[in-house]
């Protein structure tokens, strides 16, 4: 039990890192910043850490005993990240290549903003259908301190953008930004934990 | 707030996962309690001193 605990905790760990991972690269090819080869070299660090996610949900799903919310968050969630990167190349490469294609500005532009908003839920479910509430009570401190780190580069970044110092940037970097913070709260957690628990009975 | 939850399970000879298991929550959820991290629900504390047979001021007290 105590390995399935360790497994789900790194599990969720990876699929937050993936994700952000996944989210921060397809924005950076989006905007120009990468190239399609860098990209493709990239995509190793997501996929590996999905890999290890997938491998960890076929494992986690033969134990009756674990909770069915992170198992359902941990699915919908990688699930929703997939079909993000994949809604998100398609938008770009219509946008730029099909003749025509920018008349539907407004359903290219959907294209990613329906599995982004789906992540968004996915969390709120998570956090509502979590029935372990010291669980519930990280993920929800994890999810604050995306928040803060969203808040915190947002003004940053907007007044520095106001006096001219840094170039505009584009406000969906906020999901991305809030991943980020997300996944580095759950490591933090996790390893206080795990620090504190080394010697425990 | 402190408590007496690991004095109370080594007399009982249950590991954190026993009395985990007993509560229907996590491990980690037992380790973060004993060691003060973390302040149960009330429902929670009341299901604690339910498993131990115990007041739950018995478990529990203000710092």
């Amino acid at each position: 039990m105590n390995d399935i605990n360790q497994l789900k905790r790194r599990a969720g760990i990876a699929g937050g890192i993936g994700g952000a991972a996944s989210g921060l690269l397809a924005g950076l090819w989006a905007s120009g910043m990468i190239s399609t080869p860098i990209l493709g070299g990239l995509l190793i660090v997501p996929l590996v850490l999905f890999f290890f996610v997938g491998r960890s949900i076929i494992l986690l799903r033969k134990d009756e005993a674990i909770a069915n919310a992170v198992w359902r968050y941990n699915r919908d969630f990688l699930a929703s990240t997939l079909i993000y990167v994949a809604a998100l190349s398609a938008a770009v490469f219509l946008w730029n290549n099909v003749e025509g294609a920018r008349q539907f500005a407004w359903a290219l532009a959907l294209l990613p903003i329906a599995p982004t908003f789906a992540m968004i839920y996915f969390m709120g479910r998570y956090l509502n259908e979590e029935r372990d509430e010291f669980l519930r009570h990280r993920a929800a401190m994890s999810s604050l301190i995306g928040l803060g780190l969203v808040l915190l580069l947002g003004t940053f970044w907007g007044f520095m953008e106001t006096f001219g110092v840094v170039p505009n940037i584009w406000a969906w970097w906020v999901v991305p930004a809030w991943a980020i913070g997300l996944g580095l709260g759950q490591a933090w957690f996790g390893l206080r934990d795990n620090r504190e628990e080394s010697g425990a009975a | 707030m402190k408590n007496r939850l690991k004095v109370l399970r080594a007399e009982r000879d249950w590991s954190q996962q026993d009395l985990a298991d007993q509560l229907g929550v996590s491990r980690q959820s037992v380790n973060a309690i004993e060691k003060g991290r973390y302040d149960p629900s009330l429902p929670l504390a009341f299901k604690i001193a339910e498993v131990f047979d115990l007041a739950i001021e018995s478990i529990f007290e203000k710092d």
